[in-house]
């Protein structure tokens, strides 16, 4: 190894013992070398003396500092209080928006509910190849919808039943892919008819393919409703199911408030009818008596509809044979589809965000203060000099 | 108070555990040390502030000190880093105005402007450890590890330091 190389190490004490002994050897065999090192001894002795001792200020600043107040050190820590003051500026505006969003009466969280869900059979729901459970659970649904009884009160005799139970006017069009489309059709005459209701109209014919399907209306008490679904499900397999409900319970209450009213004034009419002794008074009278007699049974009859129809429900099953389900089916467009997805996931995405950065401005007011009072605290947390 | 109780281990430990008065001690010990180390790179006019933030650093750094026989290089990292900081704001590199070039005595072997000029020609790695071992006192480990650099590379830097001082000494008739 060169020894010129470790000769100012020698001169600082920091070689090893060996190696110092071999550069000391080489030093007394040198002389050029020993006038080398005394060069090197004679600068550092000159810097030394060269270096000019710097006036020390500012210990007692720095004393202080050290006295003075200090934060936590997750506060000093200037990315901790920003970490905190985001989360807490999200928080703040999942919380803020979710509990807007509660207020609102027409948000979307509202407006994304079936309106089945809230009004029973009020709205309409479809179902395309269901798996039984969730058929099971919907109809569950229904049934708790269901009016417990609808009983028609006597009109005609003047008495007002009160109060009147929820009227619905229920729905269902269902279609069965079934083995054979004519026995299903008798065994839904059957199912109509042991269930207390009735077959409306019926038929079975060939479809365009040839193959043999059949349509059946039926109507069964409301409170059969459910049963006579599963029943009917049951003939195969459910393709489509759509129920719908109507609740007439306003206009039926509105009917008998006006059948009474009219009651009322042909009662009026009467009396006055017995008084009458001009010709002319009575045939006045009787006209409007007979008005008022034709209004207050176009009224039981709208009543009676209405009864009728809540009180059964109505059926349309339509029953085709399994093979019409088992066409093969055309080649998918994988790569259209696929783009589809694509486009309507960049959508949904796009919207997302842009929905959170309105939220993010309508809540400025609220993030924005406490985004500046954690700057402000991280840069307290950095003390000035005194 | 005597060179051996500066740093006591007992003083850094008690400091380490939050008392403030040890904290105290420490500082008023090395606050010269450090104000100097800084003053060497930055100047004066922002050691005292690089220094006063070194002490924050201590303060805030010190329970994760392991080793406190070390305290002293410990303690000057922290102020290295804090000198590179305030130097890398300021683009300033190490200031000359520290270095007196007062004539030289009658008959003395080398001129101190020659020197001088011939520190100020040095890159500033290598003039950062020739300020460290010869002004501060550093020994070869100990500046290996406020720099972060391997003990050899400080040796090396130190010879290769001195070779060009004597070059420049040698060859502009420094040496009488």
């Amino acid at each position: 190894m060169n020894i010129r190389e470790d000769l100012k190490a020698y001169l600082d004490g920091e070689l090893s013992p060996q190696r110092m002994e071999e550069i000391r050897a080489a030093l007394e065999a040198d002389p050029a070398l020993r006038e080398e090192l005394e060069f090197m001894r004679l600068m550092g002795f000159e810097i030394k003396r060269m270096a000019a001792e710097p006036h020390v200020a500012g210990v007692e600043g720095a004393l202080g500092r050290l006295r003075g107040f200090r934060w936590p050190s997750f506060v000093r820590d200037r990315r901790w209080v920003l970490a905190g003051s985001a989360l807490t500026v999200c928080v703040a505006v999942v919380a803020v928006s979710q509990f807007s969003g509660r207020l609102a009466p027409d948000s979307d969280a509202t407006a994304s509910i079936p309106a089945g869900a809230e009004l029973g059979f009020a709205g309409t729901e479809s179902m395309a190849k269901m798996p039984a459970e969730a058929m099971q659970m919907d109809k569950g649904r229904s049934r708790s919808a269901m009016p417990e009884s609808v009983v028609p009160g006597d009109v005609g005799g003047g008495t007002i039943p009160a109060p009147i139970p929820q009227m619905v006017i229920q729905t269902a069009d269902l279609s069965v892919t079934v083995p054979s489309a004519r026995e299903a059709l008798i065994a839904a005459r059957r199912i109509a008819t042991g269930l207390g209701g009735f077959v409306e109209s019926s038929s079975h014919s060939q479809q365009q393919q040839g193959l043999p399907y059949a349509h059946l209306g039926m109507r069964v008490p409301a409170k059969q409703f459910e049963t006579a679904l599963d029943q009917l499900g049951a003939l195969g397999e459910v393709v489509t199911l759509n129920t719908s409900g109507q609740d007439v319970t306003e206009q039926v209450v509105d009917v008998q408030a006006r059948i009474k009213t009219m009651k009322a004034e042909e009662e009026q009419y009467r009396l006055i009818l017995s008084r009458a002794n001009k010709i002319g008074e009575i045939l006045e009278v009787k006209s409007r008596l007979d008005q008022v007699r034709q209004e207050i049974e176009s009224l039981q009859a709208r009543y009676q509809y209405l009864s009728s129809q809540a009180s059964y429900s109505t059926i349309t099953a339509t029953f085709s044979e399994k093979q019409t389900m088992d066409k093969p089916e055309a080649p998918k467009d994988w790569a259209n589809d696929s783009w589809t997805n694509a486009v309507r996931g960049l959508t949904a995405v796009g919207r997302w965000l842009g929905e959170w950065a309105i939220r993010l401005f309508v809540f400025a007011p609220i993030w924005l203060p406490i985004l500046g009072i954690g700057w402000w605290l991280s840069r307290r947390a950095r003390p000035k000099s005194p | 108070m005597t060179e051996d109780q500066r740093g006591s281990p007992e003083r850094i430990a008690s400091a380490q555990r939050g008392n403030r008065e040890a904290l105290a001690e420490l500082v008023r010990e090395h606050y010269a040390e450090v104000f100097r180390f800084i003053a060497r790179r930055v100047g004066t006019d922002l050691a005292e502030d690089a220094a006063q933030e070194t002490f924050v650093t201590v303060q805030h750094q010190i329970k994760r000190l392991r080793e406190p026989a070390k305290f002293r290089t410990w303690l000057l990292s922290i102020a290295h880093n804090h000198a590179r900081n305030a130097a890398r704001k300021a683009k300033r590199e190490t200031p000359m105005d520290l270095w007196t070039a007062a004539p030289s005595a009658e008959g003395a072997t080398l001129d101190r402007e020659v020197l001088r000029s011939a520190l100020q020609a040095l890159s500033e790695e290598h003039r950062q450890v020739v300020v460290m071992h010869e002004l501060e006192g550093l020994r070869y480990a100990e500046i290996a590890e406020v720099l972060g650099i391997p003990e050899g590379t400080v040796k090396s830097r130190l010879h290769h330091a001195f070779v060009q001082l004597r070059a420049r000494l040698t060859g502009e008739g420094g040496t009488r």
